[in-house]
């Protein structure tokens, strides 16, 4: 499903990055792990197709990331990538429902119509959010948006989902549930889970573990 | 689709900010609806001007303020100067020249302007009754529609013309006036006015009045002496009575006018020419260094009160045109800045896959709304022109 070969990134700045080949199938959850500024997040944008590497091939799916074009690249993280972020990245002006359903109206290659919107409602259910869709975000409380943020990165059927610190802004207590969610509901969909953290309490709950110690 | 999915993440965007973006739409409204509103506000005013103005070749007044005379002959919005008498319309309908028709202004009734006049002043503005008949006796008159409206006085009402001033017994007389017709709206000053018979005005002016019978009168100050002896009886009849106090009925037996008629004050009078020529000899004929009455064209003097208007208006509309640029442009800036304050929302419609151009997309839908929004408060404000432009003309006429 996802194959590197060894990946090389170089920021001006004279940040660089070299991240060993990664192999990673259906179903399987990788944690990359590191210290602040060690390039975590470098990484998944790589994965995602939001940064170019300097050397290496990235190839999901079948599409080799690494030389497709930025429409591709698009295409790509509107179909095929579902991400979650450390600051939830809600849209305020949005209710629940309407933030899952949000890649919908970004990219014409996913239509909104009763079955996405019913995927949304499965998906918010399954998070624990079940009767929350109208709720605004500002009515929520860090776990719930995470819970969102989860629901919105599955609810275009992806086969990677990539989170970045996904338990970073959460309460201790919240972050092996959050952590132990996004693992089943990504499992239960048959997608492949990167996630970047320096939290080694999660760490133990992935398959595969990978270190990047590097940095400038 | 795709601009479903602008106009809804638009939609939302504005009404979760609708405080900051109601004051930007309210500002942009208001900014661009001043301009538009003075230009429309003068363009109006000035068709309802030159309308009115044309209603009579010439106008015949006292020498004095030409203004004056215009704005209360024409539009009953002030007093004429006095001087005029109605022997006086003889100078223009002398030779079948012209035909006049006076007027005699000053009155209020409910605080509206009355003008007496002839049927003639109907005939010549071709003004058909929307209900009732014209004026014939001493206390008829013909509501304008809005008088009508506005004072919910209908066919056979009765009411009070106000007194001038309620000291002054020799002043105005409260004289009860009947409606006896109605006319149509005519969006001119017609819609605001009372119309009665010349008479009538100078029954209220104080120049006709009755007397009631000393023999048998019980009112007060109807009798102001009497003396009894053995052989004769004498009675005094008092004060001159307001007509008031009688039925419309009883005005024929005992109501009488002081003078003769062609004395009687006029505050002017609308002049028909017969032609071209009749108006040119005219227009001369009262050109004298020494002459005692103005006979004026209303649509030059028109004329050149809309060009000094017009001229203060031009300066004033492009000092209103670059203020609603300056606040555009700041509206511009406010909005621009709320964007910054966004800018992780946007980044993060990219990271989700939307493309820039999309994201523009968005970004303008919701700028384009926002100015429809601005525009629809500008027209509001615009629309105002019609109630404003009636406001211009009691301004420049002073009423």
């Amino acid at each position: 499903m996802l194959e590197t070969s060894t990946i090389e990134f170089r920021r001006a700045s004279g940040f660089e990055l070299r991240v060993e080949p990664i192999v990673l199938r259906e179903g399987e959850s990788l944690a990359v792990r590191g210290p602040s500024g060690s390039g975590k997040s470098t990484l998944l944008g790589l994965l995602c197709g939001e940064l170019t590497a300097a050397r290496g091939a990235i190839s999901v799916d079948g599409i080799d990331l690494t030389h497709a074009s930025d429409a591709t690249r698009r295409n790509f993280r509107a179909t095929r990538c579902g991400q979650v972020f450390q600051t939830f990245e809600l849209v305020a002006s949005l209710d629940v429902l309407a933030n899952v359903l949000l890649p919908f109206r970004l990219h014409s290659s996913l239509t909104l119509n009763t079955a996405a919107t019913t995927r949304a409602h499965e998906l918010l259910e399954r998070v624990g959010l079940r009767g929350a869709e109208r709720r605004r975000i500002h009515e929520l409380s860090h776990g719930e948006r995470q819970r969102v943020a989860i629901a919105r990165a599955l609810v275009n059927q992806p086969r990677l989902v990539l989170a970045d610190e996904p338990t970073g802004n959460l309460d201790p207590a919240l972050k092996m549930v959050i952590a132990q969610l996004l693992l089943d509901v990504t499992r239960s969909v048959g997608a492949a889970l990167i996630v970047a953290t320096h939290d080694e309490r999660i760490v133990p709950c992935f398959d595969r573990v990978i270190d990047i110690g590097g940095g400038a | 689709m795709i601009l479903r999915h602008a106009l809804f993440l638009a939609l939302h965007s504005l009404r979760h900010s609708w405080k900051r973006n109601a004051l930007l739409a309210c500002v942009l409204g208001v900014s661009l609806g001043l301009p538009l509103l003075l230009n429309s506000m003068l363009a109006r005013a000035s068709i309802d001007m030159r309308a009115r103005t044309s209603i009579a070749p010439l106008l015949l007044g006292a020498k004095g303020s030409e203004s004056d005379l215009v704005f209360g002959a024409m539009f009953f919005a002030s007093t004429p100067p006095q001087g005029l008498v109605m022997r006086d319309l003889a100078r223009v309908e002398v030779d079948n020249l012209a035909t006049a028709i006076p007027l005699v202004l000053g009155a209020t009734a409910r605080k509206t302007h009355i003008v007496g006049t002839s049927i003639d002043y109907f005939e010549q503005r071709a003004l058909v009754l929307r209900e009732g008949v014209l004026f014939a006796l001493i206390g008829e008159c013909v509501l304008g529609a809005d008088v009508a409206a506005t004072l919910e006085l209908q066919l056979g009402a009765t009411f009070f013309t106000d007194p001038a001033d309620l000291a002054n017994l020799a002043g105005v007389f409260p004289l009860e006036l009947r409606v006896c017709g109605i006319l149509p709206r005519t969006n001119s000053p017609d819609d605001n006015a009372i119309f009665t018979d010349l008479r009538t005005m100078w029954s209220i002016r104080g120049l006709g009045h009755r007397h009631e019978d000393p023999a048998t009168s019980t009112t007060a100050g109807a009798v102001i002496g009497a003396t009894k002896d053995a052989d004769t009886s004498t009675t005094i009849a008092g004060e001159a009575l307001p007509i008031e106090r009688t039925q419309q009925s009883d005005l024929a037996p005992n109501f009488h006018f002081h003078g003769a008629t062609s004395d009687f004050p006029l505050d002017g009078a609308l002049v028909f020419p017969a032609d071209a020529k009749s108006r040119a000899l005219l227009i001369g004929r009262f050109n004298g260094a020494d002459e005692q009455f103005q006979l004026i064209r209303p649509d030059l003097y028109a004329d050149r009160v809309l060009n000094r208007i017009f001229g203060v208006a031009r300066v004033l509309a492009t000092i209103a045109y670059a203020t609603a640029t300056l606040v555009a442009l700041v509206v511009a800036s406010a909005f621009m800045l709320s964007m910054r304050l966004r800018a992780d929302e946007l980044a993060l419609m990219q990271r989700l896959g939307a493309s820039r151009g999309r994201v523009v997309m968005f970004v303008t839908t919701e700028a384009v709304l926002l100015v429809v929004v601005g525009c629809a408060g500008a027209a509001v404000v615009s629309m105002c022109a019609p109630l404003m432009s009636h406001w211009v003309l009691r301004l420049v006429s002073g009423s």
